[in-house]
């Protein structure tokens, strides 16, 4: 391998353009997961943030010393300020969501979750991590190029055609990167424990009153069941962290990710982090498939109305 | 602050086909046989003439302005560190050279909001079934038991909106925590608080149950059993 080759890999990888139509639809689900994450915050926004809050702000500070992107130690400690920083993120989600002024609502979402995040960083999950993260690289990603009121506007004024032009990718992989990292990271840490690699990992997850949601199968938990989860989840971990990469796997561990964090979705009580997750998986299929599949989907439904 | 439509002005963005001229990058990527770019390229120079092609990356190079060929620079540094930089971050290996690079992007990743922790269940997942009471003594000696809420004690419904407390709860009971304690007990003060009524005293209670696997796969709860965590007294100005 020469150096001239990683070169040429790597201008193939971040500049070779593509068709923006991942990554648009990845801002509208990110933008409804960040409006979803904050309506379900609604009736606890002081609770958690106001200044008389679980965690009042010097002890948040003292806790999570240094310099921080945090907009709630700027602002003015009352209820209003605090409530009007959350309608503002509100309303800045709901506008990159349509893709209006996208660029500058990124830039505002990105900025208004991390500040609540640093504000109580003992209430977030790993999905609000991954939206933190994700937000940040979605900044400089052409995520309004497609489906958005901005590329609609542009084109009634003529400065873009009915086209959508293909576009540098550059964030929508860093976006990718994270993913991948994500999950290899999580597979090295489990590596690390006994109960994983002994397979008794699920054992105690699952018996974990405070996250059980829906009731499991009793022949689930038998040691085998249980042997099988736990060296599944490595498995999962390992692939969608490093053989997504792989071209000819992809869709097949695209497909088994899914029901893996279907599967979680259904049995664990831990609110959007699934679907946080899997709103990225957008970003791995191929925009020609997506749109092989809305023409067809929109086949499917013109079908159904005449059918009806 | 970029505008929605400096999006569409961004030469890095920009599509060829939009830009009269080449960039740098484009110059770069065009010569990638089989890429996107050279489709791009093809369909304005004529089919894969090499000779052409490579008059064209000539006088596209020279025609790539300062600012582009800068810009291209700097969003390859800004790739490249913060790929070494998230590696560095997320990958559990206690090397030095690992270690070294997580020391000197802490402050930015802390900063930028760029910090990650994927330990989700592991290494070793929680063994215990846990929760957080609160005894609540008031001034006229009397007391009640406030409990965080559980949610195995809620709806569906109510879990999706209270799924915090499960995280915070959690998080109280770890000692590298124990500053949050009374931050926690003068909220439960304030909440069980009435002016005719004050609180005087609250004391948070850890209880925990663990989880023994057994042979068969089978499940039965232990006892309950209970640790203090904080006696806090509560002064008047806790209860504003």
């Amino acid at each position: 391998m020469s150096l001239k080759f990683v070169f040429r890999a790597w201008n193939e990888f971040f500049f070779a353009e593509r068709s923006p139509i991942p990554i648009a639809l990845f801002r509208i689900f990110y933008g409804l997961l960040v409006v979803a994450t904050l309506t379900l915050l609604r009736p606890d926004w002081l609770s958690w943030y106001g200044p008389h809050a679980w965690v009042s702000l010097p002890t948040a500070l003292k806790l999570e010393p240094g310099p921080r992107l945090n907009l709630f130690s700027i602002i003015p400690q009352s209820d209003g300020w605090v409530q009007a920083l959350f309608w503002v993120s509100l309303g800045s989600a709901i506008l990159l969501t349509v893709g209006l002024l996208t660029r500058f609502n990124s830039v505002l979402v990105f900025l208004c979750l991390t500040s609540i995040q640093q504000r109580n960083l003992y209430i977030t999950h790993g999905g609000d991590t991954f939206l933190r993260l994700a937000g940040f690289f979605l900044i400089f990603a052409p995520a309004g190029a497609a489906f958005s009121v901005d590329r609609l506007i542009r084109f009634r004024h003529g400065k873009e055609s009915a086209t959508i032009q293909p576009r540098r990718p550059w964030a929508q992989r860093m976006i990718q990167l994270q993913l991948s990292l994500m999950y290899f990271s999580a597979f090295l840490v489990k590596v690390k424990g006994a109960p994983w690699l002994q397979g008794t990992a699920p054992y105690y997850v699952y018996h974990l009153d405070e996250l059980r949601r829906f009731p499991l199968p009793s022949w689930f938990f038998y040691p085998m069941m249980l042997k099988l989860a736990s060296w599944s989840a490595l498995v999962m971990e390992f692939s969608l962290g490093v053989l997504i990469w792989l071209k000819e796997l992809r869709y097949v561990l695209l497909g088994l990710g899914l029901l893996f964090h279907l599967w979680l979705e259904y049995s664990l009580n831990i609110p959007l982090f699934q679907w946080d997750i899997l709103s990225a998986y957008v970003l791995f299929i191929n925009p020609e498939d997506l749109k092989c599949a809305w023409n067809w989907m929109a086949g499917s439904g013109r079908l159904g109305v005449a059918r009806a | 602050m970029a505008s929605s439509t400096d999006e569409t002005k961004d030469p890095i963005e920009r599509s060829p086909s939009e830009t009269p001229d080449l960039s740098l990058d484009e110059v770069r990527e065009a010569r990638l046989t089989g890429t996107e770019g050279n489709v791009h390229h093809d369909r304005r120079h004529g089919e894969g003439n090499t000779a052409s092609q490579s008059s064209v990356h000539h006088n596209a190079k020279s025609k790539a302005s300062p600012l582009q060929r800068a810009k291209y620079l700097v969003i390859n540094l800004f790739l490249a560190f913060h790929i070494v930089a998230l590696v560095c971050w997320c990958v559990p290996v206690d090397s030095p050279l690992i270690s070294l690079g997580r020391d000197l992007v802490r402050p930015y990743f802390l900063w930028s909001g760029l910090f990650q922790s994927w330990d989700m269940f592991a290494p070793i997942p929680k063994s215990a079934n846990t929760y957080i009471e609160a005894v609540v003594v008031y001034k006229d000696g009397s007391k009640i038991t406030w409990t965080l809420p559980r949610m195995e004690q809620l709806s569906l419904t109510e879990k999706l909106f209270k799924e915090r407390y499960r995280k915070f709860a959690d998080n109280l009971q770890r000692e590298e925590n124990d500053d949050l304690l009374p931050d926690a007990a003068r909220y439960i003060a304030r909440l069980n608080s009435s002016p005719g009524r004050p609180v005087k005293t609250v004391t948070l209670i850890q209880k925990w149950s663990f989880i023994v696997p057994r042979a068969d796969g089978s499940y039965v709860p232990e006892p309950w059993q209970q640790h203090v965590l904080l006696g806090y007294g509560v002064r008047p100005e806790d209860l504003q």
